[in-house]
């Protein structure tokens, strides 16, 4: 009898060290949910715990206890009061770091979940997932989570990502190219979720072929797991992480703007915006003419609202242009053709402008040739036009824009919307005002 | 039999099973002190020499059961001895006044602070302007409501080497009669620079004299005046909403503690926009800076509307978005994580993007800055100069390697030995400017530097 009560206890005891964290085990959470700095070496000791560790992390996402939480608050009044002339208030700069603090440690919790992936694990993640809102993460959070889930809870995909197996980069607004691998059943069907992904519609599949699809790479600068779902026969989900990279990123001029083919429409593209200070000014031109309507709206959550405006495409008018000297001879004329006089043209950084004669023509001198210069033609009544022109060509184009079309704004998510009546070709300028928040737009075109 | 098993057996096999280890149960972890209860209390420094009429900073040093050091408490009280007067109180210091000595001799006295149960005391002797002899004296400036001077002595090559040696003083210094030879002494004050001179020690009277000279009175030792000023730039590459208020407190928190732990340092930072906003990933590989130059250039930093080029001698704050780490492995389809600062070193930058110190915006704790302007300044090592990892620190030395919890007080000193290697390590930034370059490694065994857990006295 006290044999068999003995090797109960053993298995008892067994069972239990197996299962409680010994005091290093919890110090090492401790560092890896709390760190700075923090060394790959420290992660991978959490992974090594294994599944002993998931209760404790479970505990951690949900976040740092009241007691913690008092503990770091008084350690920032502490930091308030040292500073000389603090430019926020102590309750601001505060609650400012202790959300950092709050969501580092709920963030490397997730991050070690995932590590460990368990089906224990993976559960306490997807209630984490489930109960975000209820539990206050911060987007960041949510994403880490939702990221981690998801590359833990699939399978890795077999096939190519750009060419490649396992990781991949892309520009923001690349096109990713998902390929199919040697025995993956591939019928058509599939689709990709880049998950994490604030922008919920971000995914638009360019194109698909037998064995590939080609979709855009359109999130904020980050890392975000791909699912490619639909496999085989039995519409497997496999994932692949995506690491989102800036795009170096250009405005376009009326000059450059990109073309959109009317008959594509309904179409979507996306903007990583510059982020220097300063407004935004982009163009599409719009060819060949409209026989619809066409509505163009831009949706940025978290920038200020963006002005649209469609202006006629500039009319032609012919530049003559003498060769590599200096100077520049041309005419204006109006969207009707008719010559206009009395317009003053310029190139912006020269000090010199000219005024079209009663036939319209200009001569402007004084104009290096090395490089393509932005001519300048504005007179009272009309809306200024700039044209690049790239005078090592034997012509160019200048003209006059027509009148202003209405701009519509609206505040609510920071949407703006306007609709270009049918009948001709047109220059869609989107005008954004440098804010805060998400550096991403989106441009949606329709059509009735 | 398994009648019998499944009876004596029942509990213990049920909880085998029915809880994989994923599931099982574990007790939470202990909670970090929630109060910030004093357990000891010292004053800092515990023995001072000062002249007569001299007014000067006497701090407590107010620590926890974790040896942190509280950085405030509004109870303690402090009662000066004969011959010396309390001027004003702040939280943890005193401004205290040494009266005029009545005679020609020297005074010592003593000043006690009590908080609670608690008392500290410090010896405090009024030197008359005599009372040197044939004493080996410090001399320094005598500056009205600043901490005492502190020196750092050698002098080993004497029979009895005396290594590490530290006295306070503000005025005067006795420093005993050393006469062994070769020998060394640092001054650390409060706004003057590290001071250092190799000191050939004499039978006779030595004087060291730290003073500022008047001006026009010759080569003036610009080290015993002004702090060193460290001048960065900072680059706002965040979208975060008042990311520049943000960063501007960091350096005001990050000048404060520079300041009052006596590195000589005065910090400087010209805040820039950088041209894009985003995160940063860190490389991978031994070397995480190896292409950091070329990922700051994709955030426009240096702007390419600036004339601000990095060089060698650069020293570059960049607030990101984030500061990503890069997997792990590859072969397991690993999430990236974050870490809230990272500096790399001048000597890890290909191409020469001199120091770069990145923070991220939605990890950055108050000290966040000022950490890495410590790994900047030489603090390297051991432990990659994490403190929490070496003994004889505490959670509220600014190396501690924790936005955590531990206790109730912010990370906010630095040891005499970090204060050292500040300004002397070739690792430090500020060898630019100083032209020191020795070399504190930790796995030497020399008496070149002091240990970096020494404490100001």
């Amino acid at each position: 009898m006290n044999r068999s009560i003995g090797l109960g206890a053993t298995i008892l005891a067994v069972t239990l060290a197996a299962c409680h964290l010994s005091k290093p085990e919890y110090a090492t959470i401790d560092a890896w949910l709390l760190c700075d700095e923090c060394p790959d070496s420290l992660r991978l000791a959490v992974k090594n715990i294994g599944g002993k560790a998931v209760h404790t992390l479970d505990q951690a996402l949900i976040g740092p206890s009241p007691g913690r939480r008092a503990n770091k608050a008084a350690q920032f009044r502490y930091s308030y009061a040292m500073l000389p002339s603090p430019a926020v208030s102590e309750s601001a700069y505060v609650a400012d770091l202790l959300s950092n603090y709050v969501a580092n440690y709920q963030s490397h919790a997730a991050i070690s979940l995932g590590d460990i992936r368990t089906s224990a694990a993976l559960a306490a993640l997807q209630r984490a997932s489930d109960s975000a809102a209820a539990r206050k993460y911060r987007p960041d959070v949510v994403k880490v989570i939702n990221v981690v889930l998801a590359l833990a809870s699939a399978t890795s995909f077999g096939g190519t990502v750009n060419g490649n197996a396992g990781a991949v980069s892309a520009r923001f607004a690349d096109t990713v190219h998902v390929g199919r691998s040697a025995g993956l059943g591939w019928d058509g069907d599939e689709s990709v979720i880049v998950h994490g992904s604030p922008f919920a519609d971000s995914l638009l599949v360019a194109r698909w072929s037998p064995d590939s699809l080609a979709f855009l790479a359109v999130a904020p600068l980050g890392d975000y797991a791909v699912s490619v779902t639909g496999l085989g026969a039995n519409s497997a989900r496999q994932v692949f992480p995506l690491r989102v990279v800036p795009p170096g990123y250009a405005s376009h001029t009326a000059a450059t703007a990109p073309l959109v083919t009317v008959d594509s429409i309904p179409q979507t593209r996306y903007l990583l915006l510059p982020s220097r200070p300063g407004d935004t000014t982009d163009f599409f031109r719009f060819e060949p003419t409209a026989t619809h309507a066409v509505t163009a709206s831009v949706t940025a959550s978290g920038l200020e609202p963006a002005t649209l405006r469609w202006l006629t495409c500039p009319a032609l008018t012919l530049l003559t242009i003498p060769g590599p000297t200096t100077s520049v001879t041309g005419r204006v004329i109006d969207e009707q053709g008719r010559r206009v006089a009395g317009a003053e043209v310029m190139v912006p950084g020269y000090p010199t402008s000219a005024v079209t004669d009663s036939t319209g023509r200009f001569v402007l001198s004084g104009i290096a040739v090395e490089a393509a210069r932005t001519f300048v033609a504005r007179k009272v009544g009309f809306h200024p036009t700039r044209t690049l022109v790239q005078l090592a060509a034997d012509s160019v184009q200048l003209g006059v824009v027509d009148s202003l079309l209405t701009a519509g704004t609206a505040v609510n998510r920071h949407a703006s919307t306007l609709t270009m009546p049918a009948g001709s070709c047109r220059l869609l300028e989107v005008l954004v005002p440098f804010g805060g928040g998400p550096r991403t737009l989106r441009l949606r075109l329709t059509s009735p | 039999m398994w009648p019998l098993v499944r009876r004596r057996y029942a509990l213990p096999v049920l909880l085998l099973f029915a809880h994989g280890c994923g599931s099982c149960y574990s007790a939470d972890r202990p909670e970090p002190p929630s109060t910030s209860d004093v357990t000891a209390l010292k004053i800092a420094p515990s023995t001072v020499f000062v002249v007569p009429g001299a007014i000067f900073v006497m701090r407590a040093r107010i620590l926890d059961g974790l040896g942190g050091v509280l950085p405030s408490h509004p109870d303690l009280a402090w009662s000066p001895g004969s011959g010396l007067s309390v001027v004003s109180k702040g939280a943890d210091s005193a401004v205290v006044k040494a009266n005029m000595l009545t005679s020609g001799t020297s005074l010592k006295s003593t000043i006690t602070a009590q908080l609670g149960t608690h008392n500290a005391a410090a010896s405090v002797t009024v030197l008359a302007q005599t009372a040197a002899g044939t004493n080996d004296i410090a001399l320094g400036d005598n500056r009205n409501a600043m901490q005492p001077d502190v020196v750092l002595l050698d002098d080993l090559t004497a029979p009895i080497p005396i290594d590490d040696s530290l006295i306070a003083f503000v005025g005067i210094g006795l420093l005993g009669n050393l006469s062994g030879g070769t020998g060394e002494v640092a001054r650390f004050a409060s706004d003057q620079a590290f001071y250092r001179e190799p000191v050939s020690w004499q039978v006779t009277k030595d004087v060291i004299d730290m003073r500022t000279p008047p001006p026009g009175t010759g080569p003036e030792p610009v080290e015993t005046r002004a702090p060193i000023v460290a001048t960065f730039r900072i680059w706002i590459a965040s979208s975060k909403t008042g990311i520049s208020t943000d960063a501007d407190n960091d350096v005001k928190y990050a000048t404060r503690v520079f300041r009052r732990e006596r590195t000589g340092v005065a910090l400087r930072a010209l805040r820039l926009s950088a041209g894009k906003l985003g995160p940063i990933t860190l490389g991978s590989g031994t070397n995480l800076c190896a292409d950091i130059r070329a990922k700051l250039q994709a955030l426009d930093v240096p702007s390419p509307n600036t004339s601000l080029a990095f060089s060698k001698e650069s020293l570059n704050v960049v607030y990101v978005d984030d500061v990503v780490l890069p997997p792990t492995s590859p072969e397991e389809v690993l999430t990236p994580h974050g870490t809230a600062g990272y500096a790399c070193p001048p000597d890890l930058v290909a191409a020469g993007a001199g120091t770069v110190i990145l923070i991220s915006a939605q990890r950055r704790g108050s000290g966040t800055l000022t950490h890495e302007l410590g790994h900047a300044l030489g603090l390297h090592e051991p432990e990659s100069g994490h403190t929490n990892l070496v003994q004889g620190f505490s959670y509220t030395n600014m190396m501690w390697n924790s936005a955590g919890d531990i206790g109730t007080a912010p990370r906010s000193t630095f040891s005499l030995g970090q204060a050292f290697r500040i300004n002397m390590d070739d690792h430090s930034w500020l060898h630019f400017v100083t032209g020191n370059t020795r070399n504190c490694d930790s796995t030497k065994v020399d008496r070149s530097c002091p240990p970096l857990e020494k404490e100001f006295p």
